[in-house]
């Protein structure tokens, strides 16, 4: 199973880089810390904002302190977007699978329909944790132009990012069940990406500069039963269903 | 042993059978011509064995083992009704990313080398969506043999190619088969390029699968005949008729079957004062064959 897995990863991988979508995610998720800055500490009485001195606030809530992402952009340009961003990733890449047919080929050799399931998640989690990277450069160059602060506890934002990391192998998993589903309807796709992402989306404000390690085991924890018993629906979606 | 057999195999789509009771024997080492109208059942059979499809009864075993063994299916090489490539990657690309799917050690190689079968050598770099209808059928039986396959399974792969390339893919398949042993189930609607390199065929006629037998058989039940045309064909039959018991007015001439020399049809004929304008020995091809079993089988 190892072997099949790993092959198959190897073409997801080799497809995903050539794969322009990978890049405009990541141009999207590099851009959005300098849209949040930018509409940062010009609020009203309707839209409480908070006035960014440090550069980490970009990211996510200090330990004991209130988001930057909480702008007049509302609570959604913020490091979390990259959760639908990846969602929005994978639903293309799984829908192309099926619009141009190559899911033939995928799936003529690798009858194990787990198989996919595990190497799209894979590679949805990697193209998220790509975005959340991208993300946190962003926001240190945007940091570094606007002289903002870098005071932050680094322990503690590692421990975020890896959190965030973690609870992505959830909604990549809720994400692929989804675009498996649909198969090569798109439109569909992003339609139910969006309100499940929407749904989903406080889930991923668990994890603050200001996260423990219990939160990062917990999110371990979540991701891995998530990504499994997600994981074992879209795989039952391929069996019982026909494919073309 | 069968490369692929199938027992009762059974599919409908919202109620509409499309395959019923389909018992399927393909010899291991044969070019199966898998032969039918459109609409009769072949590339939904083709893709139950390719486990596309999700059966509601039946069996399908490949080399003795269920069809969805990871083992046996690593061997297969399919072209199911389009090439199924990336239109927007280059042919290299969508080749690679099959040699990876399938974990071909040298994919470079490998790629290079399905190329040069379809001599497709110089479009490794042009987009799949540039290529035309012929180019593209080519790149999906290149796509097909990526990683010596020992079980080719193909749904009309010559369909839109000119002459040249059916001619390219009719030597490649017959080299596949002859020279590294792989079983080709193949289907066409192009009999007469299928009758030059299949070994066994199988009829197909809604879903349900009509005949299957050696080509060999086949040739038996393909009779010889002596087709002539002369500067009065009404009076040629109706003499001819007072010799041979056999014969036959068709769209292309008289046909007597009982006869195995022309010379003797000829000399018949010029005995009786009738000229001889053509005539040639022939042989019922397999559109003819099968036209007389679907028409046996409508009757």
């Amino acid at each position: 199973m190892a072997i099949r897995v790993r092959s198959m990863l190897k073409m997801d991988f080799y497809r995903l880089f050539h794969t322009p979508a990978l890049y405009i995610m990541l141009l999207i998720a590099a851009i959005i810390p300098a849209m949040v800055l930018s509409t940062s500490g010009s609020g009203n009485a309707q839209s409480p904002s908070v006035e960014m001195t440090n550069a980490w606030q970009i990211v996510e809530i200090l330990p004991g302190g209130v988001s930057g992402s909480v702008s007049d952009f509302g609570s959604f340009a913020n490091i979390n977007m990259v959760f639908i961003f990846a969602g929005l990733l994978l639903s293309i890449f799984v829908s192309h699978d099926y619009s141009s047919g190559f899911v033939k080929n995928i799936f003529t050799v690798h009858s194990r329909k787990m198989d996919y399931v595990i190497s799209k998640s894979l590679i949805g989690i990697f193209g998220g944790a790509g975005m959340i990277i991208t993300y946190v450069v962003g926001a240190v160059v945007v940091g570094i132009f606007m002289g903002k602060s870098f005071e932050v506890n680094i322990a503690g934002l590692v421990m975020c990012l890896l959190s965030k990391m973690f609870l992505m192998a959830i909604f990549v998993s809720l994400f692929l069940a989804i675009s498996v589903f649909f198969k090569s309807k798109l439109w569909m796709t992003i339609v139910f990406t969006f309100l499940f992402g929407m749904m989903l989306y406080p889930a991923a404000s668990v994890a603050t500069l200001g996260t423990t390690a219990a939160v990062m085991i917990g999110s371990l924890v979540a991701g891995i039963a998530g990504a499994v018993g997600i994981g074992a629906i879209s795989s039952l979606f391929l069996k019982k269903r026909d494919l073309v | 042993m069968y490369a692929i057999e199938t027992d009762s195999l059974k599919k409908s789509f919202h109620g509409i059978t499309a395959v019923e009771n389909l018992s399927l024997h393909v010899p291991e080492g044969s070019v199966y011509g898998f032969i039918g109208e459109n609409g009769s059942g072949k590339s939904t059979t083709e893709k139950l064995i390719c486990g596309l499809l999700v059966p509601q009864a039946g069996e399908i075993r490949l080399y003795g083992k269920s069809h969805e063994d990871p083992d046996v299916r690593s061997g297969i090489g399919a072209l199911i009704e389009n090439p199924a490539c990336f239109p927007n990657s280059t042919v290299y690309q969508n080749l690679m990313l099959q040699a990876l799917n399938i974990g071909v050690k040298n994919p470079h190689e490998e790629i290079a080398r399905v190329l040069r079968l379809v001599s497709m050598a110089g479009a490794a770099g042009r987009k799949f969506k540039e290529c035309s209808l012929g180019m593209k059928q080519r790149i999906g039986v290149a796509q097909a043999l990526l990683g010596r396959p020992k079980l080719l399974i193909l749904d009309e792969p010559i369909n839109g190619l000119d002459a040249d390339g059916m001619r390219i893919v009719r030597e490649t398949l017959t080299e596949q088969a002859k020279q590294e042993g792989v079983t080709v189930l193949i289907s066409s609607h192009i009999l007469g390029e299928l009758a030059k390199i299949a070994t066994h065929y199988g009829i197909i006629r809604n879903g349900a699968l009509i005949r299957e037998m050696p080509a060999s058989s086949m040739s038996d039940e393909c009779r010889d005949f002596v087709l002539v045309n002369t500067s009065d064909n009404a009076k040629a039959i109706f003499m001819l008729r007072t010799k041979y018991k056999e014969v036959e007015d068709s769209d292309s001439g008289i046909r007597v079957y009982d006869e195995e020399e022309s010379s003797n049809v000829t000399g018949f004929l010029y005995q009786h004062g009738i000229a001889v304008k053509e005539i040639v020995f022939n042989k019922v091809g397999l559109e003819e064959y099968y036209l007389k079993v679907m028409s046996k089988i409508g009757a």
